[in-house]
Order: structure tokens, then C-alpha cells, then sequence
């Protein structure tokens, strides 16, 4: 028995083999192959910059009052917005000649210092600035917002920081302003703070890996089925199980070298770093990729032939690479959908890889998550493994 | 007689098809047997049941002494196929490609080195051993296919039309490789639609039309018995002139039962 089954892990390893041998003979694949993790990257890693790298935001200024503390603000802010480099300022004489820059598409949003602020400041009233923003993209509208909220809150700082010192010049103006200030530590030593890459980088490592395996496996059986080479392996004295396993390695490892590509990559060009255990992430990755076989067989049998497998496939990747907390926290979705999220494996997967890697946590600290993998892992696999035999024995 | 194939009432149903209906057949040992039939009627069905490819309906058949079902994994290590679609990666070489399959049946080293180089001599491809088989000509595929099918030295060797599509030098070559297996006691299983091929080939042939067997003799005394010149004679004379076009129709086209046989 025992004999029997190393005998089929042998036959797995040589069918793993040859199908890593088969898939290097493909020049332009493998081309692909390399390509992809390097684009997605880099498509994805100046798409989602970390902090607010948006540059150049046009918008216009309109300064109505022409009074010395309208003028002052309008100058603070004109330096501010253009020196830190996110906004692109232009004057305008009118409100209306702003607005139909906005309509044009030309500027994001228009910045009125209105008629009245001068003897609001001078007189010790709240002066007002109107915002208006372009509502066409609500992430630019939102960009827009905060920075000039932002700007804002600085250019009034210093004008009541002016002020207190009038006041109370023996006190410190910043401790009466601010009585409470919030201080960041952080959780790892050496980890200063978390980019919107390093969120994605484990994410994306996660997916790679099982999607390129699910995907691959799926049409690697499917081809064999239909180039008749199935049969030829369907005639010989092993398992099933050793021919799933062999395709499941060759593809695991495929899915792996790029994974671990993605990590280099993001190591180099978006300065990711890894706080944790790599040999935890592997074991992490592995366990995703076993929750992710059962499916890929499952729609492999079901379907027949390569076409409709990669179709089912399709179906069943665009929920998960959007549900998964992949791109972005699983807590940005409506409720109803972070439940489905919350029965795809590849969350469990992302969630573990990101927490390894940038809090540096141990096994144990992931077990429960370790369980629902195993847990997914065989649910599917025993269900994949009869479908597969009745699909190529029917 | 000792036989090497016994069926029981081997039955196949796809959905509410009959595909293969109570086939009751006795193959000898080192017997050369010729399995003929129309497009439909049942030959494929029957060829992947015995190779157990195919799980029965009903009834079961021994191969080799085994039982089909309960002991399909022992018929598989004394069994080899040949199929019309080669069974080979194209983008391996032939070498790749017979070393593969002989890891797959626990041949190992020096040895299996040895087997293939034999065999790429037997049929001709020494030469282009290190060349993509995706390269080769429809029948250098199919000399080399035959020799993977025989590989591990098979006891029965199932052979499905070995030579469609073949030129004459290539089909000749391909019969006289069954014919010289047959004189090392190997039995074989040829199905085929070239009468003539298996007229000059088998020992006996099976008629099988509907499902069912309608005959099964020696070529000689079928031709003899129906008083005509040729097996083509007699098979048309048994299955019926008309076209069968339709047979596969009954078939499922999708989902499990996706794949048609006939």
C-alpha cells in the first residue's frame, strides 16, 4: 500500500514534469508568462500609488475680494497647491468663466475667495471659502476635496497661531490650539508606513498563484481530454488522483515562480518589504492552491471541453479577484457581498499572505484561517476527484 | 481455447441510446481479431469499455482474465492502445515522449533508455528522435504511436483504425508492425473500416451493427457462407447499404456524456 502510493507520487512527479517540459516548448507563452506578473505590476502599482500621488489637478481660483487678508490667503494658497505639486492653479476673473472650464473638462475644481471674507477675517468672524468640484469622478472630487480642506486647515493654523500670539504671547499657540495631539507607532519594528502596494503585493502574489494554477490546470486537462492524450495516460496502471496531483504540481509550480516574481518586482520597483516568514508564505500559497484545485477540476469535468472550462473559469475569477480584498479592503464592500467574499478562499489566502508579510505574525497566530483552507481544500478535492473519473469514464 | 477477451452481456447506454446492447464475445489468446462496423454502431463503445475507458451499463467482459470493472487497474498494466489520434505530445520529441510513457509503466534507466532507442529503430525515427513530434508527417506519428502503445510490452494491444489517413508505404508499414506483434503472441483488437486491410489482417472478424454482434468467422468462411468475393461484400450485405448519418444524434452533446462514441 505504501509502495503503491509512493509509486503514484513518483508517476505524479513525471507527469509534472512533462508538463513543465511540454509548456516550455512554448516560446510565446512563456513569453506571456514572464510579461504578465512584470505588467500587472506596473499597471497596477502606479495606478494605485501609495498615498496621494495625484499630480497636477487643474483648478481655478477666483478671487472675488480684492482685501489684504482675501489676498494673502489666495497667495498662501496658490503656493501651497502648486509647491507640493498635486494641484495645477489657474485664476479666473469670474465664477461663471471657472464653471465653464469644469463643463469643458479643463479644471477639476474652482476655489472662490467670495465677496466679504477680508472684513470677515479683520472683523474676528469665520471667514468662508467656496469649493465647487467637478462631480463627473467622484475619486478626483474626493482628491479635490481633501487637499483643499487640507491646505486650508494649514493656512488657518497660521493665521490663529498669529493670532493667539496677540493674545497670549507667553503661551505656546500650538498646545492652545491643539490640547490633543495623535502620536503612530507601529506594530513591527522597522516598518515604517504601509503602501497601498504592500497592501496589494501579498494580494496579488495570492491571486496569481491560484488563478494562473486553476486556469492552467483547467485547460491542461481539458486539452489532453481533447487531443486524445488523456486516454493515454487514462490506459496506464496509475491513479487518478496521481494524474490530478502531477498537473496540479507542474501548475503550482508555474503559479509560484510567478508569484514570487510579483515579489520581487514589487521589492524593486514599489520598495515592498517583507517583515515576515517566506517559507509560511509558500506553506500559505500552497494551501490556497489546494482550495483552488478541486474547483478547476470540478469545472473541467463538468464542462467537457477546453472552451466551456475556461468560460466557467472566467465566471467564477471576476468575483473572486474583486471580492477577495484584493484591491482593496473587503470592508469597502456592501455587506451582502462581503459575505460571498467571505466564501472564496483566495480572501483567506490574500488576508494570511498580507499578515505574514507585513506584521511578521507565526503559524499560529493564522491557524484558524490554515483550517477553513484545509477545510476548503478537501470539501473540494473529494468532490473533484469522482467527477473527474466519472468525467473521463463515461 | 484459452481466451483473452470474454464479454457478458457488455452493455453501454448514453442516456436513453443503446449504444452497445448484450455483447457476448470470446477472443482467444494470440488471436489477430478484426472489429468492423458502420459509423454508430457500436465498435468505439465497445474498443473503450474492454480497454476500460468506458464503464459498462450493464453486463462485464475479462481481459486478460481480469473483470473490467473491479480489476480495470490490472487490465490497464497488460493492455496497450493504439488509437486513429495519435496519443503523443507534439511538443515533446519522440525520445521525450517514450520515455515519458515508459516512467508511466515503471520502466526506468538504462533499460527503458535501451527499449526506446530499439523501438525508434524498429520504426525508422532514430533519425529525427530529438525533433518535436508536432513536426512529423501523419505517419511517422502513427509508427510512432504504435510504439508507445507497445512500449511496455503489452500482452493485448487494442488498435483503433492504425491506418487512416496513412500513405500506402506508411499503411503497409503500420500492418506489417500488427502482423509481426500478432507472431510475438500478442493479441490484438484492430478495428477498422478498410475491408481489405481487415480481410488480410485477422484470423476472425466481429460484425457489430445496432449495438449488436451480427457476426463473428473467419473472413474465408464469411465470404464463403454469404457466397460473395470480398468481406466488403459481406459487411454490406450484413449492415445494409444505407447511410448512417444520424446514429450520433442520439447521443448527449454535452455534460458528462459529452463525448460521442460510435
Amino acid at each position: 500500500m505504501a509502495k503503491s502510493i509512493a509509486n503514484q507520487l513518483y508517476v505524479a512527479l513525471i507527469i509534472a514534469h512533462k508538463d513543465l517540459l511540454d509548456f516550455s516548448r512554448l516560446r510565446i507563452a512563456v513569453f506571456a508568462f514572464i510579461l504578465m506578473p512584470l505588467l500587472m505590476m506596473t499597471m497596477f502599482g502606479y495606478m494605485f500609488p501609495s498615498g496621494t500621488t495625484y499630480k497636477h489637478i487643474p483648478l481655478a481660483v477666483v478671487e472675488e475680494d480684492r482685501g489684504s487678508y482675501a489676498d494673502l490667503v489666495t497667495r498662501e494658497f496658490w503656493q501651497q497647491a502648486t509647491s507640493s505639486g498635486m494641484f495645477s492653479v489657474k485664476m479666473y476673473a469670474t465664477v461663471s468663466a471657472a464653471t465653464s472650464q469644469v463643463i469643458m473638462g479643463n479644471v477639476r475644481g474652482i476655489v472662490v475667495i467670495p465677496h466679504g471674507f477680508n472684513e470677515d477675517i479683520a472683523s474676528g468672524v469665520q471667514g468662508h471659502i467656496i469649493l465647487m468640484v467637478d462631480q463627473t469622478s467622484p475619486t478626483i472630487a474626493l482628491v479635490v476635496s481633501q487637499g483643499v480642506n487640507q491646505i486650508f486647515a494649514r493656512i488657518s493654523d497660521a493665521l490663529a497661531i498669529r493670532v493667539i500670539e496677540n493674545i497670549a504671547p507667553e503661551e505656546n499657540p500650538l498646545y492652545a490650539m491643539r490640547p490633543i495631539a495623535v502620536e503612530q507607532k507601529n506594530l513591527v519594528a522597522g516598518l515604517s508606513s504601509t503602501s497601498t502596494f504592500e497592501y496589494m503585493a501579498p494580494g496579488f502574489m495570492a491571486m496569481n498563484v491560484m488563478m494562473s494554477g486553476l486556469s492552467g490546470l483547467a485547460s491542461a486537462i481539458s486539452r489532453e481530454r481533447e487531443t486524445g492524450t488523456m486516454d493515454g495516460l487514462m490506459v496506464g496502471p496509475i491513479a487518478r488522483w496521481s494524474i490530478i496531483l502531477g498537473k496540479t504540481i507542474a501548475q503550482t509550480i508555474r503559479g509560484m515562480l510567478q508569484g514570487f516574481f510579483i515579489l520581487a518586482l514589487s521589492m524593486i520597483l514599489f520598495n515592498v518589504k517583507v517583515y515576515g516568514n517566506i517559507f509560511l508564505m509558500i506553506f500559505v500559497l500552497l494551501l490556497g492552491v489546494a482550495g483552488f484545485v478541486g474547483i478547476g477540476v470540478i469545472a473541467t469535468s463538468m464542462a467537457g471541453e477546453q472552451e466551456s472550462a475556461m468560460m466557467i473559469l472566467m465566471l467564477m475569477q471576476m468575483p473572486m479577484m474583486f471580492l477577495s480584498g484584493v484591491l482593496y479592503p473587503v470592508e469597502q464592500l456592501p455587506f451582502w457581498l462581503q459575505w460571498i467574499s467571505k466564501a472564496l478562499p483566495l480572501t483567506y489566502t490574500a488576508d494570511a499572505l498580507r499578515r505574514i508579510m507585513i506584521l511578521n505574525v507565526g503559524i499560529d497566530q493564522i491557524m484558524p484561517t490554515i483550517m477553513i483552507l484545509i477545510a476548503f481544500a478537501v470539501v473540494t478535492i473529494s468532490i473533484a476527484i469522482p467527477l473527474f473519473e466519472k468525467a473521463v469514464t463515461k | 481455447m484459452e481466451y483473452e477477451i470474454e464479454t457478458f452481456d457488455l452493455t453501454k447506454r448514453f442516456n436513453s441510446f443503446l449504444a452497445v446492447d448484450h455483447v457476448n464475445l470470446s477472443i482467444g489468446k494470440s488471436e489477430l481479431f478484426g472489429l468492423l462496423g458502420p459509423n454508430g454502431a457500436g465498435k468505439s463503445t465497445l474498443f473503450r469499455m474492454l480497454c476500460t475507458l468506458l464503464r459498462p451499463s450493464e453486463g462485464t467482459a475479462r481481459v486478460g482474465g481480469f473483470d473490467i470493472v473491479k480489476e480495470s487497474g490490472k487490465i490497464r498494466s497488460i493492455i496497450g492502445i493504439i488509437t486513429e489520434k495519435v496519443i503523443l505530445y507534439e511538443r515533446l520529441t519522440p525520445v521525450e515522449n517514450l520515455m515519458f510513457f515508459g516512467r508511466l509503466y515503471g520502466l526506468n534507466g538504462g533499460e527503458l533508455k535501451k527499449r526506446v532507442n530499439e523501438l525508434l529503430e524498429i520504426v525508422q525515427l532514430t533519425e529525427f528522435k530529438n525533433r518535436q513530434v508536432g513536426t512529423f508527417s501523419s505517419g511517422m506519428r502513427q509508427r510512432l504511436s504504435i510504439m508507445r502503445g507497445i512500449l511496455h510490452d503489452p500482452e493485448v494491444v487494442f488498435l483503433d483504425e492504425p491506418t487512416v489517413g496513412l500513405d500506402p508505404q506508411s499503411a503497409r508499414f503500420v500492418r506489417d508492425l500488427v502482423t509481426d506483434l500478432n507472431h510475438r503472441g500478442k493479441t490484438i483488437i484492430l478495428t477498422t473500416h478498410i475491408m481489405e486491410e481487415a480481410d488480410q489482417l485477422s484470423h476472425r472478424v466481429g460484425i457489430i451493427d445496432h449495438g449488436h454482434i451480427i457476426a463473428v468467422d473467419k473472413p474465408a468462411n464469411l465470404k464463403q457462407e454469404l457466397n460473395v468475393q470480398t468481406l466488403e461484400d459481406v459487411f454490406l450485405k450484413l449492415t445494409g447499404k444505407n447511410l448512417r448519418d444520424s446514429a450520433t444524434a442520439h447521443v448527449p452533446m454535452r455534460g458528462f456524456g459529452g463525448r460521442r462514441f460510435g
